[in-house]
């Protein structure tokens, strides 16, 4: 059994389909977050962004599909799982949720879990 | 490792391998790419170690088909940021057929060449080549210094696996010294440019490969952090097993 069948390896996926192409995703802890800012200036995309002004001010996320803005005018936004902001936030707020998957030519194979490093010392 | 140590891996103990992460670990592990730079600029002497490491990396057939060039002129930088925006908003009405006038001609055209240019037609690069063009993405994230990785088109086996290790080197490097980077591979929109061919003085047998930015990051990017694991295939003692 081939790990991609030939029809998916000659199917291209439609980049604006969000049934072909799943974006990776991050989660935020409101409740741990000190809305410092430096998730949204490491932030290459502009998912994660800052919403309200000083004491009321709140760090969201985008959803926008990566195409989906477009008729809108809306930015184009959608999360490259650089994992810059996890690694940044000195709160330890922000988790990755799911990494990013495509259908067909693209599909990802022989992937395990979101795993942090490990030492297999145990 | 220590006379002793080396006497009694000898007699058939097993290593000891430590709890925490080594230094080359914790380099290697809480090394991300970095899209946001001080204005600070690296000091000369840090940049030239830096290449050095680069310079000791390994080579199919110890022919190090690699050379730098060194950028530090924020007019450079800002000059090919602009160009290769500028080949990015050429190529959108060809490849983003979401927007194209062209229509379902466009997404016929895209699709034929991902077939064609399978890698650099992937949705990341895909997605990048537009959100450069419409400006909402930098190139370089404006790094005080970029260093350019040249290859020899005439390399022993794959050059480009060697300029790989070179600049892999230049990375671990750079961070081990509390530097960011980051690769930007849409520098290879200048190689065949005439104009800047001759500005940067790249001539056969050497080509534009690959760009590193260089600076000082905002903030502290280098936590640990989880990342997908993927299967490994593992043949031992006549059996076969697939670990995670």
């Amino acid at each position: 059994m081939a790990l991609i069948s030939f029809r998916d390896k000659m199917r291209i996926p439609s980049y604006d389909n969000s049934d072909h192409c799943m974006m990776a995703e991050v989660s935020i802890d409101h409740d741990k977050c000190d809305r410092c800012g430096l998730c949204v200036k490491a932030c290459l995309p502009k998912v994660i962004y800052m919403e309200g002004k000083g004491k009321d001010r709140k760090v969201l996320i985008n959803r926008n599909r990566p195409t989906g803005g477009r008729e809108t005018g809306e930015a184009n936004c959608y999360c490259v799982a650089c994992n810059d902001c996890m690694a940044i936030c000195e709160q330890g707020a922000i988790k990755a949720v799911t990494s990013a998957d495509y259908l067909y030519r693209y599909k990802q194979v022989l992937r395990g879990e979101l795993t942090p490093p490990r030492t297999f010392n145990d | 490792m220590s006379a002793m140590e080396e006497k009694e891996l000898e007699k058939g103990a097993e290593p000891s391998v430590d709890d925490d992460w080594n230094p080359v670990e914790k380099v290697i592990l809480e090394r991300r790419s970095v899209r946001y730079y001080k204005p600070k600029q690296v000091p000369e002497n840090l940049v030239r170690r830096i290449l050095e490491a680069g310079r000791f990396a390994p080579s199919a057939g110890n022919y190090q088909p690699w050379r730098f060039i060194v950028i530090r002129d924020r007019d450079i930088i800002d000059a090919m940021e602009r160009d290769i925006r500028m080949m990015c908003k050429m190529l959108k009405p060809i490849l983003a057929w979401e927007s194209s006038p062209l229509g379902p001609v466009a997404k016929l055209m895209s699709k034929t060449l991902t077939w064609f240019l399978p890698n650099k037609l992937h949705h990341e690069p895909y997605g990048a080549i537009n959100a450069i063009a419409d400006g909402e993405v930098g190139v370089f994230h404006g790094p005080p210094t970029l260093i350019l990785l040249l290859m020899d088109k005439r390399g022993a086996g794959k050059p480009q696996v060697d300029l790989g290790c070179c600049g892999q080197n230049i990375v671990l490097t750079a961070h081990s010294h509390g530097l960011g980077t980051c690769w930007v591979g849409f520098v290879e929109l200048l190689r065949q440019n005439p104009i800047w061919k001759k500005r940067l003085g790249i001539e056969y047998p050497y080509e534009l490969c690959e760009g590193i930015s260089l600076g000082y990051p905002v903030g502290k990017p280098d936590g640990m952090i989880a990342r997908e694991a993927y299967h490994t295939r593992w043949f031992e003692n006549g059996t076969m097993k697939v670990v995670v």
